[in-house]
């Protein structure tokens, strides 16, 4: 069983994400070895590794929904979407989350685990989509078996219940969420923007 | 001579035509059966490419409209033209006039400025629109926030002729407000300058310096900051130096311009407090067992919006303590000498609204106070006596932000 960060297994989107557009200067202003003025090794002038150029910006995130009464037991949806998440699905990849473990290093949360992404299910692949998301850090091959720390806080700065999460170092709060009176969870993680 | 609706903001009227003579006059324009509208005094020479906003009217609304003025010196008049406003902007969500009273109203207050969250669910995430309303109840004017950022705090520039707008990512990619900035914007969407406001996360203010101030969170505590036009920001406050309390975060800022203080309203610890440029603490009401509150009942709640009226007393929306949980304004006396805020007014109690989160409150020119329920989406403006004059709802608890109310719309393009 891996333990992956959410950054080693997300985050490379909430750094690269956040609507990050082709640049259009004339002078090659960084320090890689191609002629663009972007920061990667490609022939192109956007940000990703991919040799084509961008001309879209898609919404990269996970919603899932749980029962939470004495542990995790729960599904998820990675998703990628064009058009900001207006338009398709890219990516939608669907997996069990189970907790394996109870964390107590979340000194705000409700409770904390760790919860083990399992039965991995490829729902819509346009073959941009994954391979875009494998890009910018979530490789959906290696979702089996990896492990996520996941936490809750009902009143995150006394305003609102809050999905947390572990980038390896830290918990922080991921998005909001909702836990019902019977134990049920949800959220949408709106990890952020990506081109395309 | 075209009049097309703006490609950004669909109820401002883009009216264009290659100027033949000297031209010095304005537009009028109206919607069928509404009040007549005009730009401010307009001069074209001969040759040039005239262009005229007309803002004022609703989104998908006919209006005419025509030039009256003089033309190389002679009393001119053009063609009455018709055209219809853009559509109203999709998922910028509907409110319902609830309550009008004209005759109650100040002239000045004819249009309000305000933010909602097209998403229901209170203090929650969603996409955020600027709006200004007319007082029929109508959208004239409104813009979305991008990327499902927060704008909450929607203001006047300190010189009148400019829209101040949070982008806050506090709450939108919960980054501690790294990404958040504000914004200087006339209403035809132009941006004039964007600052920096890392860790804003509900309230800033603009002194007449044009230096910006805000309350800056991260997950422990808070710090007042600063930033003066074109410098570094700085912080000359801190939360953990101020309050024994296991985390801090604010909700109102306010700068008083006449003693260069500022109000600095706490929900996370149901206080207020007055500070100098220095961040020295010269009142501190609330948790504070100095002051009191008289009655005992109109302490502080979750108080929102706190600032000075011109007479020194202070005005803000704060939840009851007693009784049924409503939010209502409460306007008090500081007494220095017996050291206790004396309640003198107060509106909202048996109305039985009750807004979670934020709120704000008021006192107009006329003496009229607008209540702003926050996350109940509604707002009420009420004579001294405590009668509706206004009223407008949202339905659901959709997030309203700051609100203020605009008299020549004019004056910010």
């Amino acid at each position: 069983m891996r333990t992956l960060t959410l950054l080693s297994l997300l985050a490379g989107t909430m750094t690269l994400g956040c609507g990050e557009k082709d640049d259009t200067g004339t002078e090659e202003a960084d320090a890689d070895t191609d002629t663009d003025t972007d920061a990667d090794t490609d022939a192109d002038t956007d940000a990703d590794s991919d040799a084509d150029t961008d001309t879209g910006s898609a919404l990269m995130g996970r919603s899932g929904t749980a029962m939470v009464s004495g542990g995790y037991v729960g599904t998820e949806e990675f998703y990628i979407i064009s058009d900001d998440g207006d338009g398709d699905d890219l990516c939608r990849v669907s997996y069990d989350l189970n907790s394996v473990g109870e964390r107590s290093d979340c000194k705000i949360c409700d409770w904390a685990y760790d919860v083990e992404i399992s039965n991995v299910q490829v729902i819509t692949d346009t073959g941009v989509g994954c391979n875009l998301g494998k890009t910018e850090g979530s490789d959906i091959a290696t979702l089996e078996g990896s492990v996520v720390p996941y936490g809750y806080v009902p009143e995150y700065y006394g305003h609102a219940q809050v999905l947390m999460a572990y980038d390896g170092a830290a918990w922080y709060a991921a998005s909001f969420a909702s836990l019902g009176e019977k134990d049920d969870f949800s959220y949408d993680w709106e990890v952020g923007y990506i081109s395309y | 001579m075209t009049a097309v609706p703006h490609p950004q903001i669909g109820s401002l009227v883009v009216v264009s035509w290659t100027q033949r003579g000297d031209l010095e006059g304005r537009i009028t324009f109206q919607e069928a059966g509404g009040e007549p509208l005009q730009t401010p005094q307009l001069s074209f020479v001969d040759g040039e490419q005239a262009e005229v906003i007309l803002i004022g009217i609703p989104f998908e609304t006919a209006l005419s409209w025509q030039f009256e003025g003089s033309l190389d010196g002679e009393a001119a008049t053009s063609l009455s033209h018709s055209t219809t406003t853009g559509p109203l902007p999709e998922g910028l969500p509907a409110p319902d006039l609830l309550a009008s009273e004209p005759t109650a109203w100040a002239d000045g207050d004819r249009y309000l400025l305000s933010s909602v969250n097209a998403r229901a669910g209170g203090w929650t995430g969603g996409t955020f629109w600027k709006f200004i309303l007319d007082r029929q109840g109508r959208y004239i004017w409104a813009m979305e926030t991008p990327d499902d950022n927060w704008s909450i705090f929607l203001r006047v520039s300190y010189d009148g002729d400019d829209i101040l707008w949070d982008e806050a990512t506090y709450w939108s990619q919960f980054d501690s407000g790294e990404g958040s900035q504000i914004h200087r914007m006339k209403l035809d969407g132009t941006i004039i300058s964007s600052v920096a406001a890392p860790g804003l996360h509900h309230a800033f203010v603009e002194q007449s310096d044009g230096t910006l101030v805000w309350g800056a969170a991260d997950l422990t505590t808070e710090y007042l900051r600063r930033r003066s036009p074109g410098g570094e920001a700085e912080d000359f406050w801190s939360c953990n130096d101020s309050f024994s309390v296991d985390y801090c975060q604010s909700n109102t800022l306010y700068w008083h311009e006449e003693t260069d203080t500022f109000l600095y309203s706490f929900y996370t610890n149901s206080s207020v407090i007055e500070l100098d440029q220095s961040g020295n603490t010269l009142h501190y009401w609330g948790q504070n067992p100095s002051w009191s509150f008289e009655p005992s009942s109109s302490e502080f709640s979750w108080q929102h919006g706190a600032h000075f009226l011109e007479d020194g007393h202070i005005l803000l929306s704060t939840h009851t303590t007693t009784g049924a949980l409503e939010t209502v304004v409460r306007e008090y006396v500081v007494n220095e000498e017996t050291q206790a805020l004396e309640e003198i007014w107060s509106f909202g109690e048996g109305e039985g609204i009750h807004a979670d989160t934020a709120g704000e409150a008021h006192r107009l020119d006329n003496g009229n106070t607008l209540h702003n329920y926050g996350s109940s989406a509604h707002l009420r403006e009420v004579n001294p006596a405590g009668e509706i004059v206004w009223e407008v709802d949202w339905s659901g608890n959709r997030l309203l932000g700051r609100s203020v109310f605009l008299e020549d719309l004019y004056n910010f393009l």
